[in-house]
Parts: C-alpha cells; structure tokens; sequence
C-alpha cells in the first residue's frame, strides 16, 4: 500500500461515524453542525438563518471510552461550557509523584477488594460521593446516580442539597446509602430525621453548601459535629480532615470515621490531590476509625496508592458525575466498574491478592518532576 | 504531494505527543523520508517506520499500558543520570567492550529484546531480525514466543548466531515441557521466562480499533454473571494472574541451559530469582508495557544491583535509545542491555540492513562514549562514571 493511501485510510472514519479522536477531542458537534450548513464558507451560505434544531451531540459509544477521564470530554459535549464547568477538572500532580512497587509471583486469581466499612459489606473499596443538585447535570439527577452505582454494586453518598426526594432516591439503590449534610446547615434535623435506611451519616466541615470558598484555617465547628453525633444512631462520619490533629479531635467526639478531602464548596478544579494527607492521618487514628479520602480520584492507581497509604475507602466525585451527565445511570456504572476494574488490575500486577496486602511498602513519593528536559538530542 | 500529506498526518495526530517525548526533530518539520544512509540517530528511524507499516503495527509497537506514565518516566529516568568523565578520554580504537555471558561470547553488552510479531514489520519477520543481528558483530537475539516465524527457521536464517527463546507462562506443566522441547530442539538454549505484563491494557492503542486496534477483552460492562469468583468479579482476564514461584522451579528442571527471569523490578525479587534457579535477571517493565505509574527500570537498577551483589548477571531493557543510555545502564549495575522498540524501527523503516544498522549504531555510540570517559574495559564502566540524581 502506498503511503498516500494510508493517510487518505487514517484520516476518513467509516461512514457514518466520527472517528474517535475526532469524537474524544470534541469535534462531533463540528462535524454535525457542517450538515446544516455553519461550516460552509460564508459566500456559499444562504443568507436567511437555517431555522433548524442544534443536532444532538455525537458522543463516542460508552463502551469505546478507555479511561475515566475520556468521560469528561462527554459530559462537556453534552452540557456545553457553561453548564459543564462546576464539574470539569482534575489535579493529577500529586499522583504523579508517587510509583507503584510491584512484586512479581505473586498469585492473584482469586483477588478480593471486598471490605467492611461501618458494618456493611462493600464490593470494593470504591463509593459514589455526595454531591449537590444533581439535576444540573441530568433530568433523573440522583436517582440516575443510585441506579448506576447499584449496579457497579458500590455505594452511595447523597448530599443534604439532593435535587430530588431521598424516597425516590432510596428506591433506586439497592447498594448501602450515607447521607451528607453541611455542619450548621438549617437542614441537619431534617436529614437527620429521614436517615431512616441511610447506613451513614456524613457531615461535611470548613465548608459552606455551594457558598463562597472559607480559608483553609478556619476552624471546625465542633459543637456541629456534636449535634449531628447526638442527634443519630448512625454512624457519622466527618469529611473535610485535613489534618491528624482534627482527626483525633473528631475521634474524641465520638465520630466513627473520617474523610481527608480538601473540598471547601466553591472552584474543585482549583485544588491539588490529596494523596499525601493520608499517611498522617491513619497514623494517628487509623488504628480507631477508618480513614476515607476524596479529592482527583481518576485512575485505578489513584485509588490503589490512597489504600496503601491507608486509606479504607475512596470517594469518586467528578467522574461519576461526568458518567451521568454523559450518558445517565450507564455512564455511572461504567465509570465506577471502569475504577473498580482498574484497582483489580495494578493490585493483580502489584501482587496485592487483597486490600489487606496493600500497605506502604507499595508506594514511593517522589520529588516534583523538574520540568521536562530535552536531553533527548 | 503524498509524502506532505504524511508529514500533516504524522504533525496533527496524537502519535505526534508520543514521538515527541523523544525525538529532537520535531515531525512537523520534516518535509521528506530519509534514507538509509541519512539515519543519525536512532529516533531517526522512527518516522519512516511509521510511514512504512500500518497504524496499527506503528501502534502496537508504540505504546504502553494504562496512562503511558511508565512509558515516559523510562526515558525521563535517563535525564537524572549524569555522565561524569573521570578519566582522561581515549580514541575509540583502544575500547573493548567484549565479555562473555552466560557462554556467549559478546563483542558490545548488547542485546536483541524478545518483540512479538515482526513480519507485519516487514516480510523479511524474525528471520531478518536474527539476520541482522548475527550481522551486527554477531549479537545475541531473544526471540518473542509470539514470533510470526517457527524457530527453527528462524534459527536457519542465520547459522553461528545465538538465538534465546522468550515464553509466557503456561498453567499447564505439560503444555510447558513441550514449549520448552520445542525451543530447545531447535536450538534456542536460552530460555527467558517474563513473568510480568499479567493484566495490561494498551488505552493508546485501543483509540485506534476504528482502524483494526485491540479490543481489551472484559471491558464490556452490564454483563455480570452471578456465579464469578476471584479476579473475574472485577472484569479482569484470569489468563496471567497465576505466577508462583514453584512454576519457576519446574520450568528450571525442563531447561537445560541459561534460564532467564524478566520483569523483576524489586531487589526482593531479584533475590527470589536467584533462589530459585535463574542464571540472570533481566530489569524491565516492559517498555512501559506492563503497568502504568511503575517505577522506570532504571531507577530500580542501582538497588536491585545491591541485592544481586555480582551472584548472577543482570540484564536490562526499556527506553533505551542510545548509547549514553546504555552506558548510564552499565554503569549503575547491568552486564547488558536489551534493545526492544528501536529494533523494531530498524527493521520496519529499512529491514534487513535497517535493523544491522540500528544495532550497529547504538554499539558505536556506546563504544563513543566509553572511550569519551576513558573506559576501555566494560567494569571501567562503573558507579564512577556517573552521577544520580534519580527523584
Ligand atoms: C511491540 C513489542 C512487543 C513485545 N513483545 C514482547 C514479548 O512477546 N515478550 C516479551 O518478553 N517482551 C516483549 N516486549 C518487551 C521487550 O522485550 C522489551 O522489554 C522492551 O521492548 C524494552 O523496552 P524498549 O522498547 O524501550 O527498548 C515487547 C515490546 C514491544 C515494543
């Protein structure tokens, strides 16, 4: 074959298609606009505006998507700039500092990422986090989201600012449920008061509900902690640790978990990973409460470096939120079973039978890499 | 006309951010495919491999698993590695980098690595491979289990050559003994064992499928049957998850010659290896092939060298594109390197004489630099020669 028919081969997708990269990049919308008429020249335009319908975005067929991250580029050729920007984003400079150790040799076929987080089984260590108003992002909202994640088997987190009834969404779930709510929040009785199936009750600290962004050094409101923990049975969890100072004031008040994120309300895009917050924290409670994270959770890797830090459980905020704006509950299952697919593979290549062989001596941090050199010449 | 349609091509695709991690010519400025003779480096010979094979043979050869983290710390590893002349310089002509390894007698430290598939390279396949490098000062060659050419006549292209077998693991020890009868009737009497790449995923590649790339197998989802146990629950393929160490042991007792473990890249596996029988190592990821966000081989080099403590030789491949980087890899504890893509790209861009030429090439440049820092023996070739700064 000659080169020429080669290129001609690489640049035309089979009919009726975009070609993947084209999809992935965003150029479907291009290509379908070109049919009514907005890439011709203008001189071949007519001058009266097509009266016709924007056509539907064309996205890459769920199952062609390799990674979580090729998700994200859907859900903005779905939901457009604007609509798209509470959920773009992804800091990946601190999972870039930190390899994996793999040990060869190792059998790994009847691998087990099951686990047992405040007296439920759990399939794997992977959870759907809370995340407000999900009908931003897709008509069916959070029931979509419970339905996808039920059947990736993973559980879910549901925010206090939910846009439809905790009813609904409990009937969609067959996978265990915690509820979030925002310290101080107005709403803590009545979460409270409707956790009846829910297995958990998160309260999230140093944060306002979708307010302005509050300084890293505020100071936690423990007597909201302490309502939430007296006004439950259930287990409350509190997310927004960042240090192991708060970790072990959150212990002496009675709270049965904890989850490092660095999440204040407001820009995520804006905020670095959080893998290396771990360490500290399970060093000073690990031993009492499980420790959670969330916070850039993108690869199978991100996940498996956050357990050998020490962390018990991982929360996935953005991604399934690009999964479910893409394309509903099928995208949140796929974007979960795509992570928990992953965490298998590198824990089999790792050597890592089990969560409870993943420990520290998997993991390397490294110095932030200098910027790329081209001693390649 | 053709050729600049390529040369736009080649500019405004993604393969263009593979290559550019490491080619000091950007391709958007190439205006013509250069010939055998113009090849200066051995990035040279990419490009016009590229132009000579189907995208997804340039493909497959191109890319690794997961986010190809692994794939560019391989080559950003030889920047943390300086080269500190301590010696006065000699002419290259008082250089000799000759040594003897397990049996084999070797004029440079170099080797062929075990690739899979070489005829859709180019029709001359493996048996061209193995030509050009008897060629090339009678350099040993491993020859992939997923060779597109049998053995034996593989073996045939070029008598007086050495020609090692690379397997995979088979559950079956049955299945394994027949292997192993068929590599070492043929005359392979190295047999390299790689024990890594147990569940890889090339995304890179799987872009391409419009165009007849791989489809990873268990990626489908909404399928889940209720009866999976193990590894399968979770979607991942069973077929290499399996590796123990007694495999090893039996595999041990079925070869008689040189036994070769490949994918160790931690020092306690290199203990292990030599526990359990094996006669060298070889350090590798795979060319980035086997796990994403890995460390790079080299990295790992300098403490897996420690543990090894001269017991048995140690290998070393992945990234390796000339002869600094070569030198940087004897310097910090390997007896040999293995050359893995670039003689691919030799053989695609010029066959034959392009895959002579290419291993040719990295050897001068070896011997270069060795006599650039006065090393006129391969263990002048030391810790002293170079300078870590790995991060
Ligand atoms: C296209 C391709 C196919 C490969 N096939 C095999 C194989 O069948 N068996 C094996 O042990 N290694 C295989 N490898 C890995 C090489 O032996 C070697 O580890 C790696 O290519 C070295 O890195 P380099 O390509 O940067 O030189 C393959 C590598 C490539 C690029």
């Amino acid at each position: 074959m000659m080169p020429e028919d080669k290129a001609a081969l690489a640049e035309k997708p089979p009919a009726g298609t975009a070609s993947r990269r084209q999809a992935i990049a965003g150029v479907g919308t291009t290509v379908a606009a070109g049919m009514v008429g907005a890439a011709m020249p203008a001189s071949a335009q007519s001058p009266a505006p097509l009266r016709m319908p924007a056509p539907a975005p064309l996205l890459v067929p769920r199952a062609d998507l390799v990674n979580v991250l090729e998700y994200e580029a859907q859900a903005r050729l779905v939901l457009g700039p604007a609509k798209v920007a509470p959920i773009l984003g992804s800091d990946r400079t601190v999972t870039d500092r930190i390899t994996l150790r793999p040990r060869m040799n190792i059998p790994t076929r009847d691998l087990d990422l099951t686990c047992t987080l405040f007296g439920d089984q759990h399939f794997t260590p992977i959870i759907v986090g809370p995340m407000a108003d999900q009908k931003r992002f897709h008509s069916e909202g959070e029931v979509a989201m419970a339905r996808g994640a039920s059947a990736a088997k993973a559980a879910m987190v549901v925010s206090s600012e939910a846009s439809m009834p905790l009813a609904a969404i409990a009937q969609a779930a067959t996978t265990p449920l915690w509820l979030q709510v925002y310290a101080n929040s107005p709403k803590v009785k009545d979460v409270l008061a409707a956790a009846g199936a829910a297995k958990a009750v998160i309260v999230t600290v140093n944060a306002t509900a979708g307010g302005p962004t509050i300084p890293a050094s505020a100071r936690i409101d423990w007597s909201a902690v302490d309502t939430v923990v007296k006004g439950t049975s259930l287990p409350v969890i509190v997310k927004g640790i960042t240090s192991p100072q708060d970790a072990k004031e959150a212990v002496a008040r009675g709270v049965k978990g904890v989850v490092v994120s660095n999440y204040r309300g407001g820009n995520a895009a804006a905020l670095t990973g959080t893998l290396l917050l771990i360490a500290p924290v399970v060093q000073t409670v690990g031993d009492q409460i499980p420790v959670l994270v969330d916070g850039s959770f993108r690869r199978g890797t991100d996940i498996l470096k956050a357990l050998a830090f020490g962390a018990k459980g991982v929360l996935i905020g953005r991604p399934v939120m690009w999964g479910l704006a893409a394309y509903g509950a099928d995208g949140v299952q796929g974007v979960v079973e795509m992570l928990q697919t992953e965490l298998a593979r590198y824990m089999a290549m790792c050597g890592r039978p089990s969560l409870a062989a993943v420990n520290s001596s998997l993991v390397r941090v490294h110095a932030p890499l200098p910027a790329a050199s081209n001693n390649r010449g | 006309m053709a050729l600049a349609r390529m040369a736009g091509l080649m500019a405004g695709s993604p393969i263009a951010a593979a290559v550019a991690q490491i080619d000091p010519k950007p391709l958007s400025e190439h205006r013509r495919v250069l010939s055998l003779a113009e090849m200066q480096t051995a990035f040279d010979f990419e490009p016009v491999f590229f132009g000579n094979v189907l995208l997804p043979v340039y493909d497959y050869t191109a890319h690794g698993d997961g986010s190809e983290f692994t794939l560019r710390r391989n080559r950003q590893a030889f920047d943390w590695v300086d080269i500190v002349p301590v010696r006065a310089a000699i002419p290259p002509s008082q250089v000799d980098l000759s040594s003897e390894l397990l049996g084999v007698k070797m004029k440079f430290p170099i080797i062929v690595a075990p690739t899979a598939a070489m005829v859709p390279l180019h029709p001359e396949g493996e048996t061209g491979m193995f030509k050009a490098s008897a060629a090339a000062s009678n350099t040993l060659m491993m020859l992939s289990v997923n060779t597109s050419t049998p053995h034996a006549q593989v073996i045939a292209g070029a008598p007086g050559g050495t020609l090692w077998a690379q397997f995979y693991p088979l559950e079956n020890l049955t299945n394994t003994q027949r292997s192993m009868d068929t590599f070492q009737n043929a005359g392979c009497n190295g047999i390299i064992v790689t024990i890594d790449q147990q569940s890889s995923f090339y995304e890179r590649t799987q872009q391409d499928r419009n165009f007849g790339g791989r489809v990873a197998p268990g990626r489908a989802t909404g399928t889940t049957a209720a009866a999976l146990t193990g590894a399968a629950r979770y979607r991942i393929n069973g077929g290499r998850v399996w590796y123990t160490w007694q495999y090893i042991d039996a595999v041990r007792k079925m070869v008689k010659g040189p036994l070769v473990l490949k994918g160790i890249l931690d020092p306690e596996d290199a203990r292990l290896a030599i526990e359990h029988g094996a006669d060298a190592i070889i350090v590798s990821n795979h060319g980035g092939r086997s796990m994403d966000y890995g460390p790079s081989s080299l990295e790992v080099l300098p403490e897996i060298a420690a543990a090894v403590n001269g017991r048995i030789p140690i290998l070393f491949d992945s990234g390796i594109r000339r002869g600094t980087d070569i030198f940087k890899a004897l310097a910090l504890g390997a007896n040999g390197v293995c050359l893995g893509r670039t003689t691919r790209w030799g053989l695609g861009a010029f066959g034959i004489a392009g895959a002579q030429r290419l291993i040719e090439m990295l050897q001068q440049e070896l011997v270069q630099v060795a006599a650039a820092c006065g090393c006129a023996k391969l263990p002048d070739i030391n810790k002293t020669t170079v300078k870590t700064n790995l991060v």
